[in-house]
């Protein structure tokens, strides 16, 4: 092989390496990114858990079944759940930027690294809808 | 019908009679015999002035040969195709803001290319040392196949390509994008295909 093309191979395929590596990110920013997929899971579970709760939709009364244990999964704190007349948000705080167009960013509402699902009870039926962004 | 190893020990004979060359290929194909299997039955033989006739070097199949370059080519077709699917990753990234699904295809194409560029250069660079020092790997039967074998990917991937180029074109999707996404493609592809059409006409020759 000569050197030129050796040379030229190399410069390429660890161009887009590095060029990879930047754009996902190392091991810890992978572990923070399964992290925050744990933390969106948990919010669900809870806001599911507290409507349930709530009583008023029979048909949510699955959801009822079992105990919702969530923590943070680094800090191992409990989510923050604030409850208020007709409207609940549970919180997490994250660890990543929740890129713009993904599905699940227009579902939390964001301020800073707090993000929030919120939802509010809808007269006249009652029901718990989230709120979207 | 006589099988080509009746061809080659009638050559020998015809030689060791001290028939020349160009008596055996006439009589040859005259029995029926193609220019081309005339030629390689003589070629068996060199064409020097000794009796018996002096054996040419046939082309070898080693076991240790089959490993070495099916692993060496395995190595590079896998590592292109990922390094393909990384650069085209890459592109999505840089072109097209909503896509979030390409961190997972990212890291695992950085785990093979982190694995197999190194055997590859490794193996290619060892091969290239044992050609220099003994001429003979060059009959390697296998490592004609495999470079015929790539040669083949390559072209087929390269054919795939304009074909696609043609298609996105007259489907109206040619868009930037997918204009790298080809090129990335003909890059890799045209770059093995040339590198091993190259070495193979080198070896052709010598």
């Amino acid at each position: 092989m000569n050197r030129l093309l050796f040379v030229g191979v190399l410069v390429v395929v660890l161009g887009a390496l590095v060029a990879g590596l930047v754009v996902v990110g190392g091991p810890g920013h992978a572990r923070a990114e399964k992290r925050d997929d744990q933390r969106r899971a948990d919010l669900r579970r809870i806001a599911n858990k507290v409507i349930c709760e709530a009583g008023s939709q029979a048909r949510t009364a699955r959801f009822c079944n079992g105990v919702v244990e969530a923590a943070d999964p680094l800090t191992g704190a409990a989510y923050d759940v604030v409850r208020g007349e007709g409207a609940f948000e549970v919180c997490a705080t994250f660890e990543t930027v929740q890129k713009a167009a993904t599905p699940w960013r227009e579902r939390l509402h964001f301020d800073g690294a707090r993000g929030c699902l919120r939802y509010e009870r809808v007269m006249p039926s009652g029901q718990w809808v989230l709120k979207k962004r | 019908m006589a099988s080509s190893r009746d061809l080659a020990v009638f050559v020998r004979d015809a030689l060791s009679a001290g028939r020349s060359r160009d008596e055996i290929a006439a009589v040859l194909t005259q029995a029926g015999w193609s220019a081309h299997e005339v030629s390689d039955a003589l070629d068996g033989w060199a064409d020097v002035p000794f009796a018996p006739p002096v054996p040419r070097p046939q082309p070898v199949v080693t076991a240790r040969d089959f490993f070495v370059y099916a692993l060496m080519f395995g190595a590079l077709l896998f590592g292109a195709g990922y390094l393909v699917g990384l650069l085209h990753a890459l592109i999505d990234h840089l072109l097209d803001a909503s896509d979030y699904r390409s961190a997972r295809s990212i890291r695992w194409a950085i785990a093979v290319l982190i694995v197999t560029l190194p055997l590859y250069l490794s193996l290619a660079a060892r091969e290239r040392a044992r050609l220099l020092a003994d001429p003979a790997v060059a009959r390697s039967a296998i490592r004609s196949w495999m470079t015929n074998v790539t040669l083949l990917f390559a072209a087929a991937v390269l054919l795939g390509d304009l074909v696609a180029v043609i298609y996105a074109f007259l489907n109206g999707d040619f868009t930037l994008q997918f204009a790298l996404k080809a090129l990335v493609v003909a890059g890799v592809a045209g770059g093995i295909f040339g590198y091993y059409r190259a070495g193979s006409a080198r070896g052709e020759a010598a």
